[in-house]
């Protein structure tokens, strides 16, 4: 038995004002300079040294680990978080020993808390990159493309075999009247925010919009969601159904096939925002503040000199092996466009990496589970009810909870709650709905071609679900079958009760759906 | 009715009868569950569902704990809250809901039939309910376990209690002790706490012994910050008291300690039910289990056992599993319980949850040549840390990031509060050996991270994956990071700090 390793303690400081640098002057020439150290980047550098191979990475910002932790992923899933313990604190108040909460919160001390948590997630990266996995970088600096061997950094040169851009996107502002006012924020200029907005109107229902507008619902604002097209049309028409009808019951309110028009204010000041109805009838409501959320927009004007092709999306066009149209110059990340996911940032990089150092690997974005986020977690993999009818799986057998009879007698319509059977689904966080209001925990979902018994689909209302989703996945993309899946061992009480629900039926010879 | 021949009688409707019967019928089998009680066994009454709840309703008292007065939480003062109000609302909601819950699922949409009432075994064809005589061509088993009470005076004082008497606590006890350090005991410290209640946890050989050392490490730190006391290699010889628990006196390397309480908690075990298959002429082991083979069958051709009552794992999937099993080779198939999947676990230490599957650091190390470690966070976290008070240059503080541990570590930067995951690979082979964490949201992971260890999971499969970020455990993307090393040597700096041979006081 080998003795555990002894503690070396990293307290190296760096000075996030100035340009830091973090490089072998000695190398002549790099496999990659990868401009851009977010995600994709950071991931590719890191699987480019591990593979051995020499590499330089540049960002402007004075971080890595890019958007992420200044405005993405670990930013969005604070606010997130806090409008889930809002919005138990309203829904529990009064109940057991919660205490009656119905204020409306303040949402600057929010912010404050995020602005100084990111430095640590900030630290934690540059850490790892540099002490555990021995990155060379430079941060605080521009880099320039001289041609596609060189790059320009504070007017020195740097040489490489390859040049890789991952320098991500931006959010998307739609042409419109009044989106310069006072009071029109995005995921990016949100942390500026200096006043308590009362009244908001979010744009575009997308899965940031929808996220924000749940928070700042939960802090207790009116809020107003709006989309041009219908809500969340990519979901299980079940699932979405019941999202939606959660995000009303929260006091959302929602406009669907309603598209913003005009912003208008006085002094430059939002206060109004007008939009047309389905039926396409114009009317406004008051808002005091507006979030656009219409999505991002790639950052490929830096590559513009090389020639590359650049795509109607402004993202960089690169086939399956992140080679844009012209030899040696790589792109990776949202810069090549949808699907702007955390996943195929990363692998995009590592897929980069690996081409560089002459291995053939593909990026393959054909399936992958998703999430989005209101105040539940929204999860899902492969297709949807309606999905796999129109794919010509005729005969399909669907597992779900809570099960669709149980409002039927022998229920009244108008018993209690706690006398309905509806405490299921059931597990971390939606069990306090579970047993104090039932409807509220969680909707579930797995559908099986009846004939095959593979696995086609897999959605999820709740909480804590999708650290499975990554793996299972996998497994339907592999073609698991209810037989395979019923073997498992669950970890009861498991947020997703797809092995259990599947074993209770998965003796049958022919799957028959059992309602 | 005494000629209506079921393929079996299933003597027990819990995890193990319920969903054995269910998956006879599915396969085309004409089951019949005999039961007193409810469908659905002890889980939903005092145990998995129960536990679940309470875990869930400590988890957010604590939180609300430590965020009264920070940010937007109001100051909130949680000197009144009170265990037996929260296990009032499970009596009155909670257990009816289920109980029609597993009621409508089993007899409604499943169509099983059940004879309600207390069965009596005539002969291994016949069962007796409330004077009816059923038959069946098998017997399966199923009559669970119990509390296992340890051979000390005291235990029939008012106020020793086992897991079955938690939901009926009428008031809360001002000081527990609780006796035995399982995963049972460890959970109940861990949930009686957040309550104001004084919680001391009293182990004869080790706490959590199957767990990593730094998840074990971890729980302790955390149960020493929040004032719960933990003594191992400690023999409790009496509990005390004039009708009504007074206090636990126990001994440690010769010397007698005693422990005032007002209420004890007995965990020092599960014993199988297995009483009533003795007349039956099937043979019982040493922990009072029925044998069966791995195919779920006694000693006794056409009686099967299933649950806990076929002794351990006490769990909850190789409960239903053996009914599955059992039920497979009743009708005609044969089948056997997988031992080579590797069986996960998990335990409620709210306000975190700990999951565990394959093998330990430990273990690994003496069964490897060298092992590769992922783990975050690593190296020392300051002491003593203000909450809210960012510490430069102190890069560990902000992981891991999961589930309801997001706000816990911003706001609690440096306290180590928001949970620890690790992962260990044989780097000759490239593969998982096991995968640990201490967080909150990473259990739904690990139910088929276990499938993949079973099929050889390696490091480069797993960058292949498509993480969901923000994920609870991070292993794709920390496995990722160093996937490309062709000899694979880790993280640069992985580091350790303490020693887990002394993490306790004995005594």
């Amino acid at each position: 038995m080998k003795g555990i390793p002894k503690p070396t303690i990293y307290k190296k400081p760096y000075d996030r004002r100035k340009t830091y640098e973090n490089y072998d002057a000695s190398i002549k020439e790099y496999d990659a300079i990868w401009i851009g150290g977010g995600p994709a980047g950071r991931f590719g550098s890191s699987f480019m040294k591990a593979m051995g191979g020499k590499q330089l990475t540049i960002d402007t910002d004075d971080h890595l680990g890019g958007k992420c932790p200044k405005e993405g992923a670990a930013v969005t899933m604070l606010y997130y978080d806090n409008a889930v313990e809002l919005d138990f604190h309203r829904q529990f108040q009064g109940i057991c020993w919660w205490p009656e909460f119905n204020e409306k919160v303040e949402i600057l001390p929010i912010i404050r808390l995020v602005d100084e948590g990111l430095e640590n997630v900030q630290d934690f990266m540059f850490h790892q990159s540099k002490e555990e996995i021995g990155l060379e970088f430079i941060l605080n600096e521009e880099a320039k493309i001289i041609d596609p061997h060189t790059v320009e950094v504070n007017s020195k040169q740097f040489k490489a075999k390859n040049i890789v851009i991952g320098t991500g996107s931006r959010p998307h502002m739609p042409d419109m009247q009044g989106i310069d006012y006072y009071g029109v924020y995005n995921y990016h200029t949100f942390r500026s925010l200096d006043y308590e907005p009362e009244k908001v109107a979010v744009i575009g229902a997308s899965r940031t919009g929808s996220l924000y507008a749940s928070f700042f619902r939960a802090c207790g604002c009116e809020t107003h969601l709006f989309d041009k097209l219908p809500f969340y049309t990519y979901l299980d028409k079940e699932i979405r159904e019941y999202v939606v009808q959660n995000m009303m019951q929260r006091g959302l309110n929602l406009h669907e096939e309603a598209e913003v028009v005009a912003i208008s204010g006085s002094r430059g000041k939002v206060n109004t925002v007008t939009y047309k109805t389905k039926e396409g009838k114009e009317e406004s409501i008051g808002a005091d503040f507006v979030f656009v959320a219409t999505g991002a927009v790639p950052n490929s004007e830096i590559a513009e000199p090389l020639g590359v092709k650049i795509g109607p999306d402004n993202e960089i066009v690169v086939n399956s092996r992140m080679q844009t149209s012209v030899p040696g110059v790589y792109a990776i990340g949202d810069l090549i466009g949808k699907p702007h996911e955390m996943w195929k940032a990363r692998k995009s990089g590592m897929v980069a990496a690996q081409n560089i150092l002459g291995q053939d690997k593909e990026l393959k974005v054909d399936f992958y589970p998703q999430q989005m986020h209101t105040t539940y977690e929204i999860v899902w993999v492969g297709d949807t009810e309606e999905e796999a009818r129109k794919k010509g799986h005729n005969k399909l057998f669907i597992v779900r909870i809570p099960n669709r009879n149980y409002d039927k007698p022998p229920y009244p319509p108008d018993a209690p709650m706690p006398l309905r059977p509806q405490s299921l689904p059931i597990a971390e966080r939606s069990t306090l709905f579970a047993y104090m209001i039932p409807p509220l925990s969680g909707y579930q979902k797995i559908i099986y071609d009846g004939d095959t018994r593979r696995i086609l689909g897999a959605h999820h209302v709740g909480y804590g679900a999708k650290d499975a989703f990554q793996y299972l996945a996998y497994l339907i993309e592999k073609g698991f079958t209810i037989d395979e899946l019923v073997n498992l061992n669950e970890l009861f009480l498991n947020p997703d009760h797809y092995i259990q629900l599947s074993r209770l039926r998965a003796g049958m010879k022919d799957l028959v759906d059992l309602g | 009715m005494a000629n209506e021949e079921y393929d079996a009688i299933w003597f027990g409707g819990g995890a193990s009868g319920r969903f054995g019967s269910a998956f006879h019928k599915a396969l085309g089998g004409r089951p019949l569950i005999v039961e007193k009680h409810g469908l659905g066994g002890e889980c939903h009454v005092c145990r998995c569902a129960f536990e679940n709840y309470v875990a869930d309703q400590a988890s957010m008292a604590e939180m609300l704990r430590l965020y009264s007065g920070l940010a937007w939480y109001p100051k909130i003062d949680l000197s009144n809250i009170s265990m037996a109000k929260v296990v009032e609302v499970y009596r009155n909601v909670g257990q009816p809901a289920f109980h029609d819950a597993m009621s409508h699922q089993s007899e409604k949409q499943l169509q099983l039939e059940v004879a309600w009432g207390k069965g009596v075994i005539i002969d291994k064809n016949t069962v007796e309910v409330n004077g009816k005589l059923y038959k069946g061509k098998n017997l399966v088993i199923g009559t669970g376990s119990r509390p296992t009470i340890p051979d000390i005076p005291g235990t029939d004082l008012e106020n020793v209690w086992t897991y079955r008497d938690h939901p009926y606590i009428e008031k809360d006890p001002k000081k527990l002790v609780i006796i035995g350090g399982g995963k049972i005991g460890i959970g109940k410290a861990a949930m009686f706490a957040p309550f104001n209640i004084d919680v001391t946890v009293l182990e004869k050989y080790t706490c959590l012994p199957k767990w990593d050392w730094e998840i074990r490490n971890y729980i302790f730190e955390d149960f020493k910050r929040r004032g719960i006391k933990v003594y191992e290699g400690i023999d409790v010889k009496q509990i005390k008291g004039d009708g009504k628990v007074e206090a636990v006196v126990a001994e440690t390397n010769g010397d007698v300690m005693e422990f005032p309480c007002d209420a004890v908690i007995l965990s020092v075990g599960l014993t199988p039910n297995s009483e009533l298959a003795v007349p039956l002429g099937i043979k019982i082991g040493k922990e009072n289990e029925i044998i069966i083979d791995k195919g779920c069958r006694t000693n006794v051709p056409g009686i099967y056992a299933v649950g806990d009552v076929a002794g351990p794992p006490y769990f909850m999937a190789i409960a239903r599993k053996r009914g599955m099993v059992a039920a497979k080779n009743m009708m005609g198939e044969e089948a056997v319980m997988d031992e080579t999947l590797p069986l996960p676990d998990h335990i409620y230490v709210p306000p975190l949850e700990a999951t565990t599957v394959g093998l330990t650091e430990e273990e690994a190390r003496k069964q490897y040549d060298d092992v590769v470690v992922i783990r975050v966070p690593w190296g020392d976290r300051p002491k003593d840390t203000e909450p809210l008070k960012y510490i430069p240059h102190f890069e560990n503080q902000g992981l891991p990031v999961c589930g309801r541990m997001h706000s816990l570590n911003l706001f609690f930067y440096g306290e180590n509060r928001n949970g620890l995951v690790k992962a260990i690979v044989d780097p000759a082979s490239r593969k998982y050996v096991g995968f640990h964490s201490v967080g909150d949201g990473a259990k739904t992971g690990f139910q088929y991270l276990s499938y993949l260890l079973k099929i050889g999971w390696t490091v480069d499969q797993m960058a292949e994956l498509h993480e969901i970020f923000l994920n609870a455990e991070h292993f794709v993307q920390l496995s990722r990071l160093i996937a490309g090393q062709k000899e694979l040597t880790g993280y640069g700096a992985q580091t350790v700090t303490e020693d887990y041979t002394k993490l306790f006081p004995k005594g």
